[in-house]
């Protein structure tokens, strides 16, 4: 609508909406609030491609997207946001966009950790999980970097997957715990689902809570397999992701309140009986 | 003396206070934002109220939208009724690009509701297993959380016998139904030639979820210590090929009767690439909600990570 985009170039309208941002984020905070929440990030190319653009400046722009939701996630109190940069399948796709890819993550990480920017705003440990060994050099320092300064950030968390299979993830976690078996430091009778999940790569992180999928595509793809399979909120939502507006996440995060609060309610009666 | 009162004065009002918060301020806040003062109290209560108003809009919102998704999912099951004719499911399938050879439903076990228990399990098994032979889906999986099908292999094949004699008269499909997590075979006689069945069942349950990964590692486990096994054979490749074989393949479509989005420990694993389904609001297993599963998986594209 070139109308709402031509209103939304004022700045008192940005600072209107960035301040009702702020308010819904507060109101939201006196409601239950998810402890960790994913995303994957699906439908750059699909953007590109509708606005006649290069496929990196998708990427570009899904970057844009992400920065925004970050923001809001961590307003809101979410302590870990883990997010789906890139999947070990990706390397199938041509040389030219992986280079891209990878050009973006170098210099992003790099730019986030600046000061007075997302990590420094909200005290953000940046984690990069996966296969480093796939990961070039260049990339690679990138990534050590950011781990390195922002270590000593204890607020929230934000685990980016790069590159990462969800199965890769479990299979890793078996061959530790095999391995540490062999090796005797570990009986294995207690072997157990806890230890298998504190052998991932998401170890310190509370359980799942909500998973985003964008640009309409139902199916898991790979992600968080172990951890979203109960007790977890699966939304699919039908827009791509650089057109995921603050407004869709936040209708998300209200439906999740609102049916933990009904749970909630629903534990309380059941105390108040179990007391009579 | 004065000191004194002033003590017991404020005393008071932290009393009052860590009361108010203590018991005010509702279950499931975040921890964040726990008041500490009054203030923060009273701004807390301010957000509050608009939340709880939030929610009230919500449920007034999910009051319609549930009505709408109902009256939708009944107007849909009277449309794409199967009448118990083949030709019926046939027809419904036939311009559809690709078909789902593996599909994946979740059953929830009803205790006390009319058609439940577990012959209500078996009837639901049976009407998809009918309906799966008449879309050309040569596995179908049936998952239930607490496994209650599991051992009843010779029940649930005389219901799926007679529903599909309902369907197709006296010249029926054959069927062959197996429980993984058991290594039972119904009928038994079937493991010694290799048949060809017109459709295999398997039942698994929330064992065959994390509970294999976590057997599966076990194993691993001991043979390591006992030195007869090597770590680095874990990949994988292995672990898929072993979860294959010992649970399911990779379904291709899983189709949830629920009313919303939850897989209930279906196995991970295996899940991977499939299509999920659900119809919002819906409560029944229904020939409709299958039928928009394929239609659902037959539209969509499915590149591996290209």
């Amino acid at each position: 609508m070139a109308i709402a985009s031509w209103i939304r170039t004022f700045p008192l309208v940005q600072y209107l909406i960035a301040w009702a941002q702020e308010i819904f984020m507060s109101v939201l905070k006196t409601g239950p609030v998810p402890q960790h929440v994913a995303f994957v990030m699906d439908g750059n190319r699909r953007f590109a491609r509708r606005r006649k653009l290069e496929v990196r400046e998708g990427h570009s722009a899904g970057f844009e997207s992400l920065a925004h939701i970050l923001e809001m996630c961590y307003q809101v109190g979410i302590k870990v946001v883990t997010v789906y940069a890139f999947s070990i399948e990706n390397f199938k796709r041509p040389t030219v966009e992986v280079d891209a890819l990878m050009e973006i993550a170098r210099t992003k990480l790099l730019q986030i950790i600046h000061h007075g920017d997302l990590a420094d705003r909200f005290g953000i440990s940046i984690r990069v999980l996966g296969q480093r060994s796939m990961i070039p050099a260049d990339v690679l320092a990138a990534i050590d970097k950011s781990t390195e300064m922002t270590k000593d950030n204890t607020t929230a968390i934000l685990n980016i997957c790069f590159p990462y299979t969800s199965r890769d993830d479990i299979a890793t976690s078996m061959r530790e715990v095999v391995t540490l078996s062999e090796k005797h430091e570990l009986e294995p009778e207690t072997i157990d689902e806890r230890m298998l999940e504190q052998h991932m790569y998401t170890k310190d992180c509370p359980p799942l809570d909500i998973l985003v999928r964008t640009s309409g595509v139902e199916r898991l793809s790979d992600f968080m397999l172990w951890q979203s399979h109960q007790d977890c909120t699966v939304e699919f939502v039908d827009c791509l992701w650089p057109e995921f507006e603050p407004w869709r996440f936040g209708s998300i995060l209200l439906k999740w309140s609102h049916n933990k609060a009904i749970e909630f309610r629903k534990t309380e009666m059941e105390r108040d009986q179990k007391e009579l | 003396m004065g000191a004194k009162r002033t003590k017991s004065h404020s005393s008071l009002i932290t009393r009052v206070k860590d009361f108010l918060v203590v018991n005010l301020v509702p279950l499931g806040t975040s921890p964040a934002y726990k008041p500490t003062n009054l203030f923060q109290l009273a701004i807390f209560h301010i957000y509050h109220t608009v939340l709880i108003f939030l929610h009230i809009l919500l449920s007034i919102y999910y009051l319609f939208s549930r009505q709408y998704y109902i009256a939708k999912n009944n107007f849909l099951a009277f449309l794409y009724h199967h009448h118990r004719t083949p030709q019926l499911i046939a027809q419904d399938i036939k311009g559809l690009a690709k078909t789902p050879q593996h599909v994946g439903i979740i059953l929830k076990y009803k205790e006390n509701e009319e058609g439940g228990g577990v012959e209500g399990l078996m009837e639901q098994v049976a009407d998809v297993a009918s309906w799966s032979v008449g879309s050309c889906v040569k596995t179908l999986t049936v998952y239930e959380r607490s496994g209650k099908l599991n051992k009843m292999h010779e029940a649930t094949y005389k219901v799926i016998n007679r529903t599909l004699k309902s369907y197709y008269g006296e010249t029926i499909p054959t069927v062959k139904l197996r429980t993984p997590h058991d290594k039972t075979v119904y009928p038994e006689g079937m493991t010694a030639e290799p048949v060809v069945v017109d459709l295999n069942i398997s039942f698994i349950s929330h064992d065959d979820g994390r509970g294999f990964l976590v057997e599966l590692t076990r194993e691993f486990a001991y043979k390591a210590a006992k030195g007869e096994f090597e770590p680095s054979k874990v990949t994988v490749d292995n672990v898929d090929r072993l979860a294959n074989q010992l649970v399911i393949t990779e379904p291709d479509l899983v189709v949830l009767f629920g009313p919303k989005l939850d897989l209930d420990g279906f196995p991970p694993w295996q899940v991977r690439l499939s299509e999920i389904y659900y119809a919002p609001h819906n409560d029944s297993v229904t020939y409709n909600v299958f039928l928009r599963g394929i239609r659902r998986f037959s539209k969509c594209k499915i590149n591996i990570g290209r």
